[in-house]
């Protein structure tokens, strides 16, 4: 888990963020407890109000849950939520930037089309 | 933590910050004194001889203690977040332990001499009183007044120092040096007052006369108590140094109160 | 309840005013930094808070009683003083039972722990500490005392790299186990920013804010672009400092920005960036703030 200082995004959504990328990547299985907020204030030297809000941030989407005396768990169906809302973000947050940097070096869209045509079909290749 | 429990642990960690020091100022002490006294008994052929005691000697110590240990404890008082006033409280019951104390020890001792030596014990009241009064007032010295006089006088030596010190402490550069110079200007100005070439010119003002009348009447009032009551003249001294202390005190918890921690 | 509040504090040495009209109130439970450049009042604030020295107008109460000569309440504070109030014949030891004696609901063996984890012989007298092992052993107490209120005034002073990183650890481990209120003192601003639930700044001994930390970062941005752009951007805004290079003009800029304005100003070239909260400070306290004419 990295934070990085000095970004556009206060410390708590990107803490957020990074708790859902690891929900994400499976480190966090649903209906398991995931690092407290203590662990996480000190681990990241940080106030835990912080840490704090960043959790309800996510509990108030729904992903994760609280269980009383235990800590905070991943709510079941929480990684599809995930994925669905970051596919439809993915638009906004990613391939308008892309093009718009793509503008500015005079790259059309189909010169982007066809880098991404190359660069995807060799990451399938090293995936495979 | 309520008030009295704090007061208690201020006064243990005064009484604990004296200790090491009483204990070695008494060591000394007590071996002088004991020391002087077997050495007279050695050399002296009548039966006649006495031993002193160091009741002196106690009083110069708690004197310089209180003024010593003043800012120490004082620091060390304030960092643990006390308030002034307790520590006010505090440091009054410590010296009175002291005084008592270091009077006890007094009195102890000197029993102790007369028993081993065989000389009596001619306390420092006595030589008082008999200077002043004559042999007759000897009957009124025991041991319970020679207590009582030694915890008064300590008790006044040890507020007075602790009054010293706060005028020190409250005061800036300029007002310690005039601070430092103020009892030989008072002396100088009395002198000057009362007995010199000055009298004569200032014996023309009223006010002078009256200031003069009273003074001279009130240590007639106190020669006639000394003579003419019931009241035993020892019980005067204590009382008046038990009065003393306590405005002692009370000028101390002034100064204390607004004084800043440095 | 409030728990700590200032109330129109004025402190004069001498013909020199300390502290000017400063008006604060502390929530319980945060953590707190208080920053201010050397000079700016920060002890003296500290010291009048806890009753060390005494304000010349104002009042200070705690839990709503007023702190003067108040042990009830001066008992509930433990005060880091950067000045070392011990006599230097003491032994660290002696020094805890003392704390043990007047704070009692002090943990000793926590004391012990940390004394072991920063590497520092109890047994020592602190006469003998270097500067940094007298910072850590005072932080020591403070946090084993187990206060509701902790005051700290530059606990990293004298602080190797390492040991700094593991007293903001331990802060937050105490904050996390005991939800104290804590409030820090210290120059060294972005070390201890993340900490920070609030930031108080205080300058030639004026307030100058009061503010969540989260709120503060979100208000302290740096735009760069050609220079009539980034001016015509900052007109609404404070303009805390301004580089020129060139065409190309950086500067610091104290508000927030509405996500529409920041698009725009995107798309018409200009670059922005979050500020540090150091470098906010530097830009607040000064002076080369730019007036808008």
């Amino acid at each position: 888990m990295f934070l990085a200082q000095n970004s556009e995004h206060p410390i708590y959504l990107q803490l957020a963020s990074a708790i859902e990328d690891d929900i994400l990547s499976g480190l966090f299985q649903e209906d398991t407890q995931i690092i407290s907020t203590t662990e996480l204030s000190i681990t990241l030297s940080i106030n835990p109000a912080t840490a704090n809000k960043a959790i309800n941030l996510l509990v108030d989407q729904e992903l994760l849950y609280k269980k009383r005396g235990m800590g905070m768990f991943v709510t079941p169906g929480a990684r599809e939520k995930i994925l669905l809302r970051r596919k439809e973000r993915f638009k906004d947050d990613f391939v308008l930037p892309l093009l718009k940097e793509a503008g500015k070096i005079n790259l059309s869209a189909d010169d982007v089309i066809a880098i991404l045509t190359k660069e995807g079909n060799d990451d399938e290749s090293d995936r495979a | 933590m309520n008030r009295v429990n704090t007061i208690f642990k201020v006064l243990k960690m005064l009484l604990n910050s004296w200790k090491t020091t009483a204990a070695v100022y008494l060591g000394i002490a007590f071996f002088v004194n004991a020391y002087v006294a077997f050495s007279l008994r050695s050399f002296q052929e009548t039966g006649d001889a006495t031993h002193s005691e160091i009741t002196i000697a106690n009083i110069i110590f708690i004197f310089i203690l209180v003024i010593a240990s003043f800012t120490e404890c004082f620091r060390l008082t304030m960092s643990m977040n006390v308030s002034r006033r307790t520590f006010f409280y505090s440091e009054i019951i410590a010296i009175v332990t002291l005084s008592f104390v270091l009077a006890l020890l007094d009195l102890g001792a000197g029993s102790i001499l007369t028993l081993l030596t065989g000389m009596r014990f001619n306390h420092i009241l006595h030589q008082i009183l008999v200077s002043v009064a004559g042999q007759n007032y000897e009957s009124y010295i025991n041991e319970f007044t020679i207590l009582a006089f030694n915890t008064s006088f300590l008790f006044l030596a040890a507020t007075s120092g602790w009054l010293i010190r706060m005028l020190y402490y409250r005061a800036n550069k300029l007002q310690q040096i005039v601070l430092s110079f103020s009892p030989i200007l008072l002396y100088s100005l009395l002198y000057i007052l009362l007995y010199d070439s000055l009298r004569p010119r200032l014996e023309n003002y009223n006010l002078y006369r009256a200031a003069i009348y009273i003074g001279e009447n009130f240590f007639r009032f106190i020669h006639s108590i000394l003579f003419d009551t019931l009241i035993h003249f020892v019980f005067v001294i204590i009382i008046l140094s038990i009065f003393a202390s306590v405005s002692n005190l009370f000028l101390c918890y002034l100064l204390i109160r607004r004084a800043a921690v440095r | 309840m409030n728990l700590i509040e200032l109330n129109n504090i004025s402190k004069y040495f001498g013909k020199t005013k300390a502290i000017d009209r400063v008006n604060l109130t502390l929530a319980p439970s945060k953590i707190y930094g208080l920053l201010g450049r050397n000079g700016a009042g920060k002890t003296t604030l500290l010291n009048i808070i806890t009753n060390r020295i005494y304000p010349d107008q104002g009042i200070v109460k705690i839990e709503g009683k007023n702190v003067v000569l108040n042990d009830q309440i001066l008992r509930n504070v433990f005060y880091m003083t950067e000045k070392n109030l011990f006599h230097e014949g003491y032994s660290l030891k002696e020094l805890l039972y003392l704390c043990k004696d007047f704070y009692p609901s002090a943990d000793l063996s926590y004391a012990h722990t940390l004394a072991a984890k920063f590497r520092l012989n109890l047994k020592q007298k602190i006469g003998g500490l270097s500067m940094g092992y007298l910072s850590i052993f005072k932080a020591i107490m403070a946090l084993c005392s187990n206060a509701p209120i902790l005051i700290l005034d530059e606990p990293v002073s004298g602080l190797d790299a390492n040991h700094r990183e593991l007293l903001y650890k331990e802060i937050l481990e105490i904050y996390a186990a005991k939800a104290q209120t804590i409030i820090i003192s210290t120059h060294l601003i972005e070390e201890i920013a993340a900490l920070l639930e609030e930031v108080i700044i205080i300058d030639h001994g004026k307030l100058l804010l009061q503010e969540s930390s989260e709120m503060l970062l979100q208000k302290a941005w740096i735009v760069t672009g050609e220079i009539s752009k980034v001016r015509s951007f900052a007109k609404s805004m404070r303009v805390l400092n301004a580089k020129t290079l060139g065409q190309r003009e950086e500067v610091l800029l104290f508000g927030l920005i509405s996500q529409k304005d920041l698009i725009a100003g995107k798309n018409s070239g200009l670059d922005f960036a979050m500020a540090s909260l150091q470098k906010l400070f530097i830009g607040l306290t000064e002076n080369t703030e730019v007036n808008h004419e």
